[in-house]
């Protein structure tokens, strides 16, 4: 498998839980290279199942894949664990991604680090917060912030730098073990609990997409993603597990 | 006579050679400009490939089987952060198949300059990549490059035009001013030694034959009249001997009666007679008709040309040919005599630098040089000219 790195943890824990109960096909989980990469390594035979973390395009659902949705993930504002506030404003968001503001409410100086334009994390979170995308268009324009292109980089980049903020994966964050801070938004914390009761509106479904051809050989392990025991694996990592039965 | 049309002569020439001038400064600095520029992309595209071949191996090695899965994003990094724009990035993996590597490589001008590099992990080759300019912004600095150097060689070579023949007109100006008073100086000497020649031959003559027509009209009637009369017939006679001669300085009169070829003819055979030298005057025809003057000139450079032979050369033969090539006139007159020693025009007499001048004036030229025995004299006359 290969493709989106909010799904490839995840992917991980599952394959590695498949190894251990001997299932077959024994299966490998690359290191990301994006939605658009796993579903071009799937319609390459490259891989049997790619890692998405948006829907299909029309043009790609007609080269014969299918998307069989895993799990629903909460983007979240997360922060180097050194930032001294655990919560922010729509406002305060948007001021620091305009670069209005450099500082958290503390005093303590931020750095906002971006992912690139075609990622579906931004988009997820900037329904709900007025003027965030335009915010982060301009950044994209004047070079404002650091862009980084893999959830992995992202992920490293907010560990290792002092006051930086970004937008991630609760998943990723959980399942790869991050010591990150996640934001509280409007008064409103990013949990399993407030993805499943509404409450927390920013998330995206994450699943994975096959050639029909390539269907039967993992029809195995879709099932097993699909079991109690995948979706338990899924919801103790903080993803929201919604596998159906494999077609 | 004749203009010299030295400018015009000097325009036809320093035309052709400035503009063959400009053309290749202006070919050479606007080819030269596109050379170094374009090797200068080159060089440029080729270190681009080199920074992107690097950095694409890491990312093989993070990612050995799926990396060009990652291709697009990592193009859209180097796309922000590495490469001059505008630029197109084209990357092959190991079996030659082109590798996706989004708007980079999407959109290739029409016009490319590409840097080349290859991407090796150890001893292997796992991808070439291609980093591409956009040329046609040279083309555009070339072409105002252009554009200058052809303003500039254009002004330039105007003045390198210009500035020769406005001296050459000058100098032409000054010499016609010369040849012309050149030309009357001759006339007058020729009048002058007319004139002295008239006084000195016929006028003593015609003296002589007053003093004594008046010494008649004081004698006696009857006495000895007929031996008184003859001696004033001769000194008329003489006197009319020298007016013939004089008139035919002028104007020889056998060219009138007989024309070019016959005068030169009967000229030789009497100059041949009187002088012993045996004379072979030789014709190409057919001959044009020149102009009076310029039938004189030749009549009398012959005339010259002979004569100098009989004074100076010791030569038993001498050779006279006339031929024509178009409306020119072309003299030859040869002898085996002793012919001439050191430098022609330093040892060429008088009657020779009157030869040189009288086809000087007419805008024609005359050469005499040592023959392989004796000496020559070659002579262009233009049958037009102008006296």
């Amino acid at each position: 498998m290969v493709g989106t790195g909010t799904l490839t943890p995840l992917a991980a824990l599952l394959a590695a839980a498949w190894s251990a109960r001997n299932g077959e096909p024994k299966i490998i989980v690359e290191p990301s290279v994006g939605s658009s990469g796993g579903i071009r390594a799937a319609i390459d035979g490259a891989v049997d199942l790619g890692l998405v973390a948006r829907p299909l395009k029309e043009s790609e659902t007609k080269l014969g894949l299918v998307l069989l949705p895993i799990a629903r993930d909460a983007v979240v504002i997360a922060a180097h664990p050194s930032v001294g506030v655990d919560a922010v404003s729509s406002e305060m968001l948007v001021a620091l991604f305009s670069g209005a503001r450099t500082t958290f409410d503390d005093g303590s100086p931020a750095t906002v680090f971006l992912r690139d334009r075609e990622d579906t994390a931004h988009s997820s979170i900037e329904r709900f917060v007025p003027g965030l995308r335009a915010a982060r268009e301009a950044a994209y324009d004047a070079r404002r912030f650091r862009v980084l292109l893999h959830d992995d980089a992202m992920g490293e980049s907010l560990s290792i730098t002092p006051g930086a903020v970004g937008v991630y994966s609760l998943g990723a964050l959980v399942a790869g073990h991050l010591p990150l801070k996640v934001f509280a938004l409007d008064g409103v914390r990013p949990s399993l609990q407030n993805i499943e009761n509404g409450t927390w509106k920013a998330t995206r479904d994450l699943g994975f997409v096959a050639r029909t051809d390539r269907l039967a050989r993992v029809r195995g392990f879709l099932t097993f993603v699909a079991s109690p025991e995948g979706a338990a694996i899924a919801r103790d990592n903080s993803y929201l597990p919604i596998a159906a039965a494999a077609p | 006579m004749t203009p010299l049309r030295l400018t015009s002569w000097f325009r036809r020439r320093m035309l052709v050679l400035v503009v063959i001038s400009a053309a290749l400064a202006w070919l050479t600095i606007t080819v030269g400009y596109h050379v170094q520029e374009r090797r200068e992309m080159v060089t440029l595209c080729r270190a681009d490939a080199t920074r992107v071949a690097a950095i694409l191996a890491e990312t093989i090695q993070q990612r050995p089987r799926l990396w060009r899965y990652d291709a697009p994003k990592f193009a859209d990094r180097l796309g922000g952060e590495w490469l001059r724009a505008p630029a197109v990035l084209v990357v092959h993996d190991e079996r030659g198949a082109r590798v996706e590597v989004g708007p980079l490589g999407k959109s290739v001008p029409s016009s490319v300059l590409w840097g080349r590099a290859e991407v090796r992990i150890g001893p292997v080759v796992h991808a070439r990549v291609w980093v591409g300019a956009d040329a046609r912004p040279l083309w555009n600095r070339t072409l105002v490059v252009a554009l200058l150097a052809a303003l500039a060689e254009g002004l330039l070579a105007f003045l390198l035009y210009l500035l020769p023949v406005r001296a050459i007109r000058t100098a032409e100006q000054r010499i016609a001013g010369l040849m012309t008073q050149l030309s009357l100086n001759l006339r007058e000497e020729e009048r002058s030694r007319i004139a002295r020649d008239l006084h000195d031959g016929a006028g003593q003559a015609l003296t002589a034959a007053r003093l004594n027509l008046m010494a008649l009209q004081r004698a006696p009637a009857g006495a000895d009249l007929q031996q008184r009369i003859e001696p004033v017939v001769a000194l008329v006679d003489e006197a009319l001997d020298e007016v013939r001669r004089s008139t035919a300085a002028l104007m020889p009169p056998a060219i009138a009666d007989l024309g070019l070829h016959g005068a030169i003819e009967r000229h030789c055979e009497a100059f041949a007679s009187a002088s012993g030298l045996e004379i072979a005057f030789e014709v190409q025809a057919p001959l044009p008709e020149p102009d009076s003057h310029v039938q004189t000139t030749c009549y009398r450079i012959i005339q010259e040309a002979l004569t100098n032979i009989a004074r100076h050369a010791s030569a038993q033969h001498a050779r006279v040919h006339l031929a024509a090539r178009e409306r020119t006139l072309l003299l030859t007159v040869t002898d085996d005599g002793a012919g001439i020693d050191g430098d022609v025009s330093a040892s060429a007499g008088t009657g020779l630098r009157s030869i040189q001048t009288r086809a000087a004036l007419l805008g024609g030229s005359a050469r005499i040089f040592r023959a392989e025995k004796g000496t020559c004299l070659e002579v262009e006359l233009p049958c037009d000219a102008q006296g």
